[in-house]
């Protein structure tokens, strides 16, 4: 008993990583080809005979290396709307035949939805004849990595979610563009230059209270980076790292009487019913909420964010932007 | 009704879903093609959308409908309360624990969801038999054990409370159920673990109707209590248990089935409300699992609102 037990819990626990048909093996590409510089979930890597032949390398939540087919792959199915957004900056949109929640996409696609992590419609998935899905896996494998494995469908965690830099998130457009036969490293390395930092200290409070708590991001998290980068000061003592961090109304309070702009307040999009959501406030400033479109594109353009961020707390910005609009 | 007929109607409803379940899915296939799969003479595609997704997903739905629908109907009689289910002793919360220990503290990660969520399970059932050798009174039990679901659930707030939205995510979608994950490796353990909980399931036949006489009048009558309530709590520990591992915590089928097959049955005799238990819990949950394919909505909702409407019907006509 106990020794089935220990095999049990064996094979459930095990992660496979799913072979793909390839004309070279893994262990022949040995050049470096890209290294991001911003980046650190990913590398590119090539023949040493043959540049244009690459692999791709991912390492989280495990290591995984794809061979990429000459010419990039042709049929990819993509589990996240950030894999969407850099495909459309390497304008291969054409190469999507499936998407999770494709109506949801602000991308001007049509293709079959194949689920969602908890609700995925295998049999869609395998009727779109995928050659590679692209799946996110948040802190551990991802649920539907052993079902793909079983199903034979080759899949590869692309896990730009976990960079916290704006930069280092859109970089991963640099490694979805090379699984697609496309080459984004100029493109990637423009938007890298346009993303230019502004100096100030506007005083910026962020989210709204869930349950009478306002969860603020660390001071290395993904938001608190474009707030610091565009001249922006969160007006609350924030922790160290990455993880949000829960604080109590009165400093919330406090926080939004200092703020001039308050920034993503949860699911208000009027000021009436920011009001409703949070009656304790007596904020003056002005407050800014972001479109779907931030979570897509955003993530593939962080210097077009950062620009509207930076006219938004400059007091320049008309009322509404491609990625923020203002609550009236 | 006779029992031999609703048995045999159960049978052929069940018989019925089974083949729904084959035939009805997102892409859609003719029951020649269906046939040829399943005697592994389609092409690649339609074999695999056959056996390694519907079949297997159907027979998934089967052995966690019969499997939570026993557990359920054990612990009912065991604590002779109608509000019990498989999760009243805290197995869910455990596996919960597990889980969040894996997806929200990153824990464990070597064990896998399945496997956290399972040792989470047995954790608990080792600490249960362990008081369960101390206590001479179940209904003790019963309250410890709800407390100790209170107090992990407590913990799984906290952790869930100050964890990242990513990971939040990927713990709140764990909760949500799911069937169509199971691989056939995971089927087989999963299968292996409920049928080794089947065992005592069936041999304490006699001891749960004992038991509906109270615990005092079963004593009398020569029945272990001790031995009795401890095959109970390992049987449902691995029936609910091994479910809750591979297809997250489903509610509503554990508590209500048993309801449902004493209403048809007419019966308080374990022999015949065992069986009819694990039918009855075959069909809903293939039943569910066909709206849930159908819809792309988790099953837990499902299972829900298509189970509780048709307990409330049974009630009200019991009334």
């Amino acid at each position: 008993m106990r020794k089935f037990l220990f095999a049990a819990l064996i094979l459930a626990g095990c992660t496979h990583v799913a072979k793909l048909p390839q004309d070279y093996p893994a262990k022949d590409f040995t050049n470096t080809y890209y290294t991001p510089e911003y980046a650190s979930g990913f590398e590119l890597l090539s023949l040493p005979s043959d540049s244009s032949r690459l692999m791709l390398r991912t390492f989280a939540p495990d290591t995984m290396e794809v061979v990429i087919p000459k010419g990039g792959f042709k049929r990819i199915v993509a589990m996240s709307s950030t894999y969407v957004a850099y495909l459309q900056e390497a304008d291969a949109l054409s190469v999507l035949v499936g998407a999770s929640s494709p109506q949801y996409l602000t991308a001007k696609v049509d293709l079959p939805d194949v689920g969602y992590e908890g609700a995925m419609d295998y049999e869609t998935l395998l009727a779109t004849k995928p050659e590679l899905v692209l799946i996110y896996g948040i802190g551990g494998p991802s649920t539907i990595a052993d079902k793909l494995d079983a199903l034979s469908v080759p899949y590869i965690y692309i896990s730009d979610f976990q960079e916290q830099q704006p930069l280092g998130r859109a970089e991963w457009q640099v490694a979805v563009a090379a699984l697609a036969g496309r080459d984004l490293r100029t493109h990637f390395g423009q938007i890298a230059t346009n993303y230019t930092p502004a100096p100030g200290s506007v005083p910026i409070m962020l989210n709204a209270p869930y349950g009478g708590t306002w969860f603020i991001p660390g001071k290395e998290g993904y938001a608190s980076q474009f707030i610091a980068d565009a001249g922006g000061q969160l007006r609350i003592e924030q922790a160290e790292g990455t993880e949000s961090q829960a604080i109590n109304e009165e400093r919330a309070l406090v926080a939004l009487t200092e703020a001039k702009v308050w920034l993503c307040p949860g699911q208000a999009s009027t000021l009436s019913e920011l009001k409703q959501a949070v009656p304790k406030s007596r904020f003056t400033g002005t407050v800014w909420n972001q479109r779907p479109d931030f979570y897509e594109s955003g993530a593939a353009r962080p210097d077009r964010v950062l620009a509207e961020l930076k006219l938004i707390f400059a007091g320049e910005a008309p009322d509404s932007l491609h990625y923020f609009y203002k609550l009236k | 009704m006779r029992p031999s007929l609703l048995f045999t109607l159960l049978s052929v409803a069940l018989l019925l879903l089974f083949v729904a379940e084959l035939c009805i899915g997102s892409v859609a296939l003719a029951p020649s093609e269906v046939v040829a799969a399943l005697a592994g003479q389609g092409n690649e595609r339609t074999n695999l959308i056959v056996i390694d997704i519907r079949l297997l997903k159907t027979l998934t739905a089967l052995l966690a409908g019969m499997a939570l629908s026993i557990s359920g109907l054990q612990m009912q009689t065991l604590f002779n309360n109608p509000l019990a289910g498989p999760y009243v002793l805290g197995l869910s919360s455990g596996a919960s624990l597990g889980v969040a220990l894996l997806l929200l503290g990153g824990i464990g990660s070597a064990l896998g969801i399945a496997g956290a969520a399972l040792a989470g399970s047995f954790a608990i059932m080792l600490l249960l038999l362990w008081l369960n050798n101390r206590l001479r009174d179940g209904m003790t039990l019963l309250i410890l054990g709800i407390m100790f679901s209170s107090g992990v659930s407590a913990i799984v707030q906290i952790m869930q409370f100050i964890s990242t939205e990513q990971a939040l995510k990927s713990y709140v979608v764990w909760t949500m159920g799911s069937l169509g994950e199971v691989t056939r490796s995971q089927f087989a353990i999963m299968a292996a673990i409920v049928l080794l909980g089947l065992i005592p399931a069936i041999t304490t036949v006699k001891g749960l109707n004992l038991l509906m006489l109270g615990h005092a009048t079963a004593h009398s009558l020569g029945l272990d209590l001790r031995r009795t309530r401890t095959l109970l709590l390992g049987s449902t520990t691995l029936l609910a248990g091994a479910i809750t591992a591979f297809c997250g915590p489903i509610g509503f089928i554990g508590l209500a089935i048993p309801h449902i097959a004493r209403g048809l049955m007419r019966t308080a005799d374990h022999r015949l409300l065992l069986p009819a238990s694990a039918l009855c819990g075959a069909c809903i949950m293939m039943l569910c699992d066909l709206v849930s394919r159908l819809l792309a909505l988790p099953i837990n909702s499902i299972t829900a609102l298509i189970g509780i409407p048709v307990v409330i019907a049974i009630l009200l006509r019991k009334q």
